[in-house]
């Protein structure tokens, strides 16, 4: 089942995005909120996504222009909280990580 | 067919997190999808707290809870263990019953239980 | 209503905030209402399992001790992770008996074949 990793935390301040990415299976997705935003370059996201380049990471725009939060990176998925609704219901499950 | 979708609010009124939330209700309310429920637990039951004084310049988290219990029938059930645990209870003195905000549903966790079974999709923030 | 399987995730310790025995209070009613549920041990979650823990030394009411009524509600499914036990240096010495350690990737397989997950 795929599953939808809310992380709502910074990963340089707590386990949070350690936590999500000891969990996450290859069919998983990621979605940056909040201070999760912050983890746009996190250097241990991004050699998550070099080691998978398939997974998907999604991150609420309005949440990372506001924490002046940017990345170059082609993977991460811009997104709103209407693309959230669809991405819960297109997932399994969900889990919060915080 | 509709789709149906559960929150559990754990993050208090003070909080952004709590904005966001509100948000993703409001983005469900517009969307069609059906909200069968708002569960507040752990601090999340502090957002229920009727006399919380919030400087007018700054995000009036209740206000908007009322408002999407009241315009789009949006229900909010409280945890009262974990209310009561807080200060938060439907049963006061005489002058004044209750310090919980009547947008409120004071409920149990059995509650929970409904949610989590009745809605396609549940999200805890 | 649909049958659904119930994961609740604890990843905190168990003393300084309420969370843990928030989420064991959740567990037993989705429990007593005959759902099925699972409990999951992760990161510093498996800090509440671990055994000689003494929380009345430290003015706790020890809710630890409910752990052991699990079973009464038909929540059999306990599981730690146990690279989270090697991390920190812990053995499998629990204060309950039906505790299955798995490796990081079964742990999380198993999460994944839950519906519902609410994480602590």
């Amino acid at each position: 089942m795929a599953m939808l990793h809310i992380i709502r935390d910074s990963g340089f301040n707590s386990s949070a995005l350690t936590q999500c990415l000891s969990m996450n299976l290859p069919q998983d997705s990621i979605l940056l909120m909040d201070d999760g935003c912050y983890n746009l370059n996190h250097p241990l996201l991004l050699a998550a996504i070099a080691k998978q380049p398939a997974l998907k990471v999604y991150f609420i725009s309005l949440h990372a222009s506001a924490r002046a939060q940017k990345s170059n990176n082609t993977s991460f998925i811009s997104s709103t909280l209407d693309d959230v609704l669809e991405l819960l219901f297109s997932h399994d499950n969900s889990i919060t990580w915080s | 067919m509709q789709n149906t979708l559960a929150l559990v609010v754990t993050t208090p009124p003070n909080s952004n997190l709590t904005t966001t939330a509100v948000n993703l209700v409001k983005a469900a309310v517009e969307k069609g999808v059906a909200i069968v429920g708002v569960f507040f637990y752990q601090d999340g039951v502090l957002n229920a707290a009727k006399h919380l004084s919030i400087p007018n310049d700054e995000y009036q988290t209740l206000q908007h809870w009322q408002q999407l219990n009241r315009e789009f029938d949006v229900p909010l059930y409280l945890c009262v263990t974990a209310a009561e645990k807080r200060g938060l209870t439907d049963e006061l003195g005489k002058n004044e019953s209750s310090n919980i905000d009547q947008a409120f549903t004071v409920s149990g966790l059995g509650e929970l239980v409904e949610l989590t079974c009745k809605a396609e999709r549940v999200v805890q923030l | 209503m649909a049958d659904k399987t119930i994961a609740i995730v604890n990843t905190q310790a168990p003393f300084s905030n309420a969370d843990g025995k928030e989420a064991l209070d959740a567990a037993l009613i989705f429990g007593s209402y005959e759902q099925a549920t699972s409990l999951f041990f992760l990161a510093d979650g498996v800090f509440q399992v671990i055994g000689d823990q003494n929380a009345s030394a430290i003015e706790i009411k020890d809710y630890l001790k409910t752990f052991s009524a699990l079973t009464f509600y038909d929540i059999e499914n306990i599981y730690v992770c146990q690279q989270s036990l090697t991390e920190r240096n812990l053995t499998a010495n629990f204060h309950i008996d039906n505790i299955q350690v798995l490796t990081s990737k079964e742990f999380s397989q198993r999460l994944h074949q839950h519906n519902v997950i609410y994480r602590f």
